[in-house]
This record gives C-alpha cells, sequence and structure tokens, in this order.
C-alpha cells in the first residue's frame, strides 16, 4: 500500500545536514457532517421508553415487510422426472401478513414485530432492591447469557413466544423481525418459526472514484490518566501524523491523511472516581479531580495535531460526556488551546460523516459491547455484520444500554449504508468487506484500544485498504513476532 | 553557514557537559532549524563523537512495514537503541526510514525519558511548532491573541473553570459575570469587587485552587468590609476559608460591628442577598460554590448561636432570676426563712441570687450533721444547709430550728424519704445500703 515514491534512501537523514527541505501541503478532503440526527435539541426525561420502541416498528415495519415480500414468494416445488432438477414456481399470491391478534392456528404467515430477549440472569433493579430483605445482590457479570434464554416477538397489542430455528444466543432485544411460521393448534401461544428476515440494507450510494491516495485515520482508547496510558507513543502517533518524524519521503506520504477521528475513551476509566461523588464535599475540597491533568494533557495532544490536520473527537464511556446514547460532542472549553484551531472539532457518539464521497458511520464502541454481553456473539466485526443486517446502531438500546428517550425518531436506525462502518475500543484490530444482497459493499473496522495496542487505524479512501499503524517505544515493545 | 559549525559545539556542551537528552525536536525548536535537518545534524554529531572515540548513545527511529501475528501488514514506526537497530531492521519486510531521534551520553532505561526531554520545549512552543515541520496545512490557522484580552478575566474564569470541571454551567456564570460587571445598578460593591478580582488575579499563584478562593474572598469581603480595613477583614475571611477553627473569630468581629451600628448591620443584610446571588453567579467551580454558600450557612449559624449567648450575656448582668434553672426545680423559697417543707426538698437547686451578689450562688446541701438529740443520744443526721459559695458558715438558727421539726418527722421522713427520688445535690452517693443502715 506505501509505494516509494522517487528514489529516496530510506536511510537519507543519515548524513550531513542540508538546507533544502520541502514542505508539502496537507490534503483536506471533502468533508460533510451528517450527525445532524444525534444532537438532542431539546432534553426532556419526563418520557417513557414505549414511545421509542413504538417509533422504531412504526419506521422499519414497512421496510421489513418488503423485504419479507421479496423474499418470500410462496411457491411450490416440482421436480422434473427426466433431469431430476427441481423447479420452484410461484404460487401466484402473497404471503399474508398478520398481526398477533389475528393470528389463526395453524395458518403460516409473517409477523412482524420487535424481538424481545427474556433473560434470567439479567440485572434488574428489583433485584438490586431486594438486597433490602438481605438476599444476595447480583454479582456483576461478563456475560449474561444463559441457557434458559426466550425469544419473544411484540407488537403494539401482544406478545408471543418464539420457537424454531431463530437462534436464541445470538440475538438480542430490539430487533424489528419478520417471522414466518405458524402457531401450531396444540401448542398455543408459541409461534413455530420456519424462516425470518430484518430490514434490507438500502442501496449504497456508489463511491466516487478518487484520484490519489488519501487517508483517514481512526485511533480510539487513548485512556490518558490511567497507568497503563501510553504517552510516548502516542506523541510518536502525534508527530507521526504531524510530519515530523520519517524522512521527506514518508512525511509526504502523512501530508495524504486529512483527517483524524478520536472514536472515544480519550480519558481512562480511572479518571471517573466513583468515590469522589460519594464523598463528602468538604473533605475532597482541596483534591482535585483525575480528569482535570489528564484533560490537560489531552489538550496540548490535540493542539499539536489540530495545528496540521482536521481532528474530530468523539467522546466515549469514560469520556466526562453524557451516559446516555447519543452522546453529545465534548464541550470545547475543555480544550481551550486546542479550539483556537478551527480544525479540532467535538462531535457526537455515533457519528456519521461523509469525506471524499466515502460514507463513515461509526461508534465509540457501547453497542457492540453491550451486544457481547447480551449474546454469545463475541467477534466485534460479526456484531458489526449483525448491526448492518438487523438495520440498527443499537438494538439494546434502551434496554441493557442507556438511552435518550426520544419521541418521533430513532436515530440510530441505519438508512443510509455506510460505506464504511467502524467501532472503537475493540481489543484488537481487525477488518474486513462485507458483502450485502444487493451489491454493496462495507468496510467493517474494529479499532482497537490505543492504550492496550498502541495501534492506530489508516483507512485508505480510495482503495477502501485499512492498514493498522503501530507505534512503538524502546525497550517496552517488541516489533510483531 | 557559521551555524552548521557552531551546531556541533553546542550539541557537544548540550550532551556531554549538561547531560541533556537531545531529540531531534529539541534541536529543532532551540536551532530554529527544519526537522530534517535538525535530524541530519544529530547524525553527524554521533559521526563525529565516534571518531573522537567519546561515548554517547543515540535512539533511532525506524519505520517500515512488518508481518503481524494475523499475518496483515502492520505499518510500524518504533524508536530503538542503536544496539537494536540492526536486528531491527531485519524483522521488517521494508524499511520505509530511519533517522536518528535522540543523543544522550548515557544509555536510556525507558520511554518516559524520552518523553519528559521534549515536552517542556513542545509546551512553551505549542504554536511555533508546525513552522519547522514538513506539512503545512493552510486551514489550520489558531485564532488570533488579539480577541482574548477585552474578555480577559471572564476568559480566565473559563479557562481555570474550563480545565477544572464539568461545562456548561461555567460558560454561563463566566457570561453572567461580565453581565454584571456591565449591569452597574450594584455598582459599588461590584467595583470593588472586581478591582479585588484584579488584585486577587495578579496576586494568585500557580495553583489555581489559591486563585479561586482569593477571588471568592474579594467577592464576600467586598460588601462586608467596605467600612473596616479591608486586608483584616479579607484576612479573616481568608482564616475562614482555610481553617474552619478560625471561623469564631470572624463572626464574632461581624458581630460587634452589628451591634455597634445597626445601620450596618441592615446594610449587611441587605447586601447579604445579594452578595448570595452574586456568589452563585460568580462562582468557579462547584467547589467555590458550595463553600461559599456552606460557609454563608455557617457564618449565619453562628451568628445566631453568637446573638444566643450575647443575649445570655445580657441577662446575666441584668438582675433578674439566673437564666440555667433546673427543669425539674420547683419554686424553693429562700432558705433564710425556717421551713418545714425544707427538709422534703431533696433536690439542689441553684438558688437566685438574694441580695444581687454576682456570681455567687447560695445552695442547699445536704449535709450530715451530729448532735445531741432530746434523750442525750448522739445522732447523725443529714439536714439540709445552706451555703455560699465563698464557704461561710451555714446560719445558726436554720440549722438549730430543722433538726428540731426533723425529729418529730424523722418518722414521717422515713415515708416521704421512701418516695422521694434520691437527692442529686449531695456529694456523696447516696445508695440503697444507706436507706438500711438508718434503722
Amino acid at each position: 500500500m506505501f509505494e516509494k515514491k522517487g528514489g529516496n534512501h530510506p536511510d537519507d537523514l543519515l548524513s550531513k545536514p542540508s538546507q533544502t527541505h520541502k514542505a508539502c501541503e496537507r490534503q483536506s478532503g471533502n468533508f460533510s457532517d451528517c450527525s445532524d440526527r444525534f444532537l438532542l435539541k431539546d432534553k426532556t426525561f419526563s418520557r417513557q421508553y414505549a414511545h421509542l420502541y413504538a417509533e422504531r416498528l412504526w419506521e422499519v415495519r414497512p421496510k421489513v415487510e418488503a423485504s419479507a415480500r421479496k423474499k418470500w414468494v410462496p411457491y411450490t416445488v416440482h421436480t422434473m422426472r427426466l433431469t431430476h432438477t427441481s423447479v420452484y414456481i410461484p404460487l401466484g399470491k402473497d404471503i399474508v401478513i398478520r398481526k398477533l391478534h389475528e393470528l389463526k392456528s395453524d395458518e403460516t404467515c409473517v409477523v412482524i414485530g420487535t424481538l424481545f430477549k427474556h433473560m434470567e440472569l439479567k440485572p434488574s433493579i428489583l433485584q438490586e432492591i431486594s438486597e433490602e430483605h438481605n438476599l444476595m445482590p447480583q454479582p456483576v457479570r461478563t456475560k449474561y447469557v444463559d441457557e434458559s434464554d426466550k425469544l419473544y416477538l411484540e407488537d403494539e397489542l401482544q406478545r408471543i413466544i418464539l420457537m424454531g430455528d431463530l437462534d436464541v444466543q445470538t440475538s438480542v432485544t430490539g430487533v424489528i423481525i419478520a417471522v414466518y411460521g405458524k402457531e401450531p393448534e396444540d401448542d398455543q401461544g408459541k409461534f413455530h418459526v420456519e424462516k425470518y428476515c430484518f430490514q434490507m440494507l438500502s442501496d449504497q450510494v456508489p463511491r466516487p472514484v478518487i484520484q490519489n491516495d488519501k487517508y483517514l485515520v481512526l485511533i480510539s482508547g487513548l485512556e490518558i490518566g490511567s497507568n497503563e496510558e501510553q504517552i510516548f507513543s502516542l506523541q510518536l502517533f502525534v508527530d507521526m501524523v504531524t510530519g515530523m518524524l520519517g524522512n521527506s519521503e514518508e512525511q509526504s506520504h502523512c501530508a495524504e491523511i486529512c483527517r483524524v477521528i478520536v472514536a472515544g475513551n480519550s480519558l481512562s476509566s480511572s479518571t471517573q472516581d466513583k468515590d469522589s461523588l460519594q464523598k463528602a464535599k468538604y473533605l475532597s475540597k482541596k483534591t482535585a479531580a483525575g480528569s482535570v491533568d489528564a484533560v490537560k494533557t489531552l489538550d496540548d495532544v490535540f493542539t499539536q495535531l489540530a495545528s496540521s490536520v482536521d481532528v474530530d473527537l468523539m467522546p466515549g464511556e469514560y469520556d466526562p460526556a453524557n451516559y446516555t446514547l447519543p452522546q453529545q460532542p465534548l464541550h470545547k472549553c475543555m480544550f481551550p488551546e486546542a479550539s483556537r484551531y478551527p480544525t479540532f472539532h467535538t462531535v457526537t457518539n455515533p457519528y456519521d460523516f461523509k469525506v471524499e464521497g466515502v460514507r463513515f458511520l461509526g461508534t465509540s464502541g457501547q453497542a457492540v459491547q453491550d451486544i457481547v454481553k447480551y449474546s454469545t456473539n463475541e467477534e466485534p466485526l460479526d456484531i458489526l455484520e449483525k448491526t448492518l443486517e438487523w438495520g440498527h446502531l443499537a438494538p439494546t438500546a434502551p434496554d441493557t444500554l442507556g438511552c435518550y428517550p426520544f419521541y418521533k425518531e430513532d436515530p440510530f436506525i441505519i438508512n443510509d449504508c455506510p460505506h464504511v462502518l467502524f467501532a472503537g475500543n475493540m481489543t484488537k484490530f481487525d477488518s474486513k468487506v462485507f458483502k450485502g444482497c444487493g451489491g454493496q459493499e462495507v468496510l467493517l473496522v474494529s479499532v482497537p484500544r490505543f492504550s492496550q495496542t498502541s495501534t492506530a487505524v489508516m483507512v485508505n479512501l480510495r482503495t477502501q485498504d485499512c492498514v493498522p499503524m503501530q507505534f512503538a517505544a524502546p525497550s517496552t515493545m517488541e516489533p510483531n513476532r | 553557514m557559521a551555524t552548521d559549525s557552531m551546531y556541533l559545539e553546542n550539541l557537544e556542551e548540550y550532551v556531554n557537559d549538561e547531560g541533556k537528552i537531545v531529540t531531534y525536536k529539541w534541536l529543532s525548536l532551540n536551532l530554529h532549524v527544519h526537522v530534517n535537518e535538525a535530524k541530519q545534524m544529530l547524525y553527524t554529531f554521533v559521526e563525529e563523537q565516534k571518531k573522537k572515540k567519546i561515548h554517547v548513545t543515540a535512539t533511532y527511529f525506524v519505520s517500515g512495514m512488518c508481518k503481524s501475528v494475523d499475518g496483515c501488514q502492520t505499518y510500524t514506526c518504533t524508536v530503538i537503541p542503536e544496539e537494536e537497530l540492526e536486528t531491527f531492521k531485519n524483522s521488517l519486510t521494508t524499511v520505509h526510514s530511519i533517522h536518528v531521534y535522540s543523543v544522550q551520553k548515557a544509555g536510556l532505561k525507558d520511554s518516559n525519558s524520552l518523553y519528559l526531554a521534549d515536552y517542556d520545549c513542545v509546551k512553551e512552543n505549542l504554536f511555533e511548532i508546525h513552522k519547522y515541520r514538513s506539512i503545512k496545512y493552510e486551514k489550520a490557522q489558531p485564532s488570533s491573541e488579539a480577541k482574548r484580552p477585552p474578555i480577559k478575566t471572564a476568559q480566565e474564569e473559563t479557562k481555570v473553570s474550563g480545565t477544572s470541571s464539568a461545562a456548561s454551567t461555567n460558560g454561563h456564570s463566566s457570561s453572567n459575570t461580565k453581565k454584571d460587571a456591565k449591569k452597574g445598578g450594584i455598582a459599588g460593591m461590584f467595583a470593588n469587587a472586581a478591582t479585588k478580582k484584579a488584585d486577587a488575579s495578579k496576586k494568585a499563584d500557580a495553583s489555581k485552587k489559591q486563585e479561586i478562593k482569593a477571588e471568592t474572598n474579594g467577592t464576600t469581603t467586598a460588601g462586608k468590609a467596605d467600612k473596616k480595613n479591608q486586608k483584616d477583614a479579607k484576612k479573616g475571611v481568608a482564616n475562614f476559608f482555610a481553617n474552619h477553627t478560625g471561623k469564631k473569630a470572624a463572626p464574632k468581629t461581624m458581630e460587634v460591628k452589628k451591634e455597634e451600628n445597626e445601620e450596618e448591620a441592615e446594610k449587611k443584610k441587605d447586601t447579604k442577598p445579594k452578595q448570595n446571588g452574586k456568589g452563585k453567579r460568580s462562582k468557579q467551580a462547584r467547589n467555590g460554590d458550595s463553600d461559599e454558600e456552606s460557609n454563608k450557612k455557617k457564618r449565619r449559624r453562628i451568628r445566631i448561636e453568637m446573638s444566643e449567648s450575647s443575649e445570655e450575656e445580657m441577662d446575666y448582668e441584668s438582675p433578674v432570676p439566673s437564666p440555667v434553672p433546673s427543669p425539674t426545680r420547683e419554686p424553693s423559697p429562700v432558705p433564710d426563712t425556717p421551713e418545714k417543707e425544707s427538709p422534703k426538698k431533696q433536690e439542689v437547686s441553684v438558688k437566685p441570687s438574694q441580695n444581687g451578689e454576682k456570681h455567687r450562688k447560695r445552695r442547699r446541701k445536704l449535709v450530715p450533721k451530729t448532735f445531741m438529740d432530746e434523750d442525750g443520744y448522739m445522732v447523725t443526721e443529714k439536714v439540709w444547709e445552706s451555703e455560699s459559695t465563698d464557704a461561710s458558715d451555714a446560719e445558726p438558727p436554720p440549722v438549730k430550728e430543722t433538726p428540731k421539726p426533723s425529729s418529730p418527722q424523722k418518722k414521717k421522713k422515713a415515708s416521704p424519704k421512701k418516695k422521694s427520688p434520691p437527692s442529686t445535690g449531695s456529694k456523696k452517693q447516696t445508695s440503697l445500703s444507706s436507706f438500711f443502715s438508718k434503722k
């Protein structure tokens, strides 16, 4: 991916000083922000979440219906005697779509509704209150799945248990699904599923052809303020991107980086000292919060970066932003020096934007981590793929993931198919291209935590290639074996 | 090119004599040269030192592609000591660039020292570094310094608060202080506060908390101490914040002021609610605000307490029965007049000062007295006796008379004694056995 331009020798800087050093111009990409739906206009929390679910069902139902009609054309199979080939003959009539209250026994039909996964181990506020009765409080677990989990299908009025081909363990609450099957006469109250489908991924707007290589760098999990912060590696990263490290060839290569996205968790969880919330104010009067120094360090880092490249800062789980999704942009007064540059932007989480015609959509990883907790899915790329299939960025919100009680909209529904879908703060770097049934190609990227891996991700906008950039400090990291 | 030859000597000085870690960035910023040139300078320096057989160690920056565990090509960038250079180069599939990162006298232990070597230099020149880089970005122009002075104090506040805690309220507070300053309705107080703020902020040290304190000190003392010696009051209030125990000194002085001049007190009350508002509006961090408010509450509480005690003091001086009567005390008559009921009263009470004597209390004590009774027997009896605190002898008449009526009433005494609670005034605790010993 990195072809040598010109005939420059790698160690041309191991030489006598010369006066002539060229400076190159930073590439800037055509940028447009599409995250307006994630900005909260009014903040009324007096609503219930039922509106959000109703809106989700209302908005997605027609799309799921269309997808179901396309997929499940009723047919009969006719096998030719001579050639032994099977022919599928459509019956010419449409599939029957029923609401739950209209269900007739033993009628094969399609029902559309919201999936609900009943989990025994899911933490419940009632169980927490039971502490008062001296019952054992629920332990904090990494996974809340259990063998006995059940799936329910809920529409506006009723719910029914789903049995059959739908895998309980990999499903999550909150997905709008169409199931094809029947409610048997002898097993009332349960729906036997033969097939199921989700919303179809919308057609992708084709990417424009870009002449030159342009790169976008994704980095997440800087986690300043913890003991594990890789401040030297971070400094190497900054120096690299701003064109201080490397020889002139490498620097001109780095000049092709047109944007840097910081995908959350720039502060570490240790700066969110929960004890300080419990401690009395008069005791903690003179102690500064742990996040103060961390934010100052970050301000320096971003000032250096912003003086050379466009930077978008997304909030993450441990950042001083709101807890519920969508997280609002961090306030600029936290970064007084960096805010002086017009190239420094604070943005929402999730973040949706377009650079050079390439549509990016990504989160700081909370939705993916939540799905990991409540299902048997482990691989971040698998989960990203599933979210594309389900057509929803964060289906578990608001059930287990904090969410704002939206009223007439659900901004997490994936309406436009992105070209790149990324999630930050994952355990390791990974990427793959997902091919949708409508010919869409989406690059799925899992951005690792910088504090653990010292790795950032460079995405080539022209070729949709993805290369991890690793920064190592002396005597700490060895080169990859 | 005078600089060309000079730099070698400078480098020698920095590395060998001062023992500094010289990184390419530091060199570039100090000699005002392009970073690539600085790297080349370091390289020639290392070569020269090798020729002269002087020991210096260097770390190199190497970047290239290498194959990771997963099999994908990773773009690696590392800083490694000289010894590992060759082995590292060989481990890479392709090498993109190598250059000297830093030069120092002794070997490096870890990356922190490398990081710190540049830190101060970079911080000072945060907005100048871009001149020496290879990449220029036209869009990245910082907003000029000129915009900042007019809203300097507010800006300082936002800077201070911005780096301390959560964002949005601070934006409001700073804009509000601006508005206040402009309003001029409560002009005098605010003018004082503004000057005090300026003073305070000038005085303030590096620690921002002190600055916050000084500013809040300035605002709180503005109204209260404008007539008195400002410094003293400020100190008083500064003690306030610094030491909780010093609190009492401050409110007491304020108390005194209050008593001296009612008008002043009223004015203070007037300014206090305003001050509260201002205190709330001009807060820097939540800490400062809660400080002020809680301290105000404490002051108020103490003031009330002080006023209560002052009332007591005033009461004490006037000829009025003592203000601390025991609740169970029945109005007991003066011991001068002989009474028959007196032995029944077993409670000790603090007698009011009869003759207007100050600080002298007459007490009735239960005292065992030994005397000859009518049958010629030696009898020891407990008898109520009045005593004044200067320990003068009890008056004879009550003593003589009380035993006489007490002896015929001795039997009567037995029963009321049962019912009456044990005397609380006697120095010896009466136990149940004393009841039996009498017989």
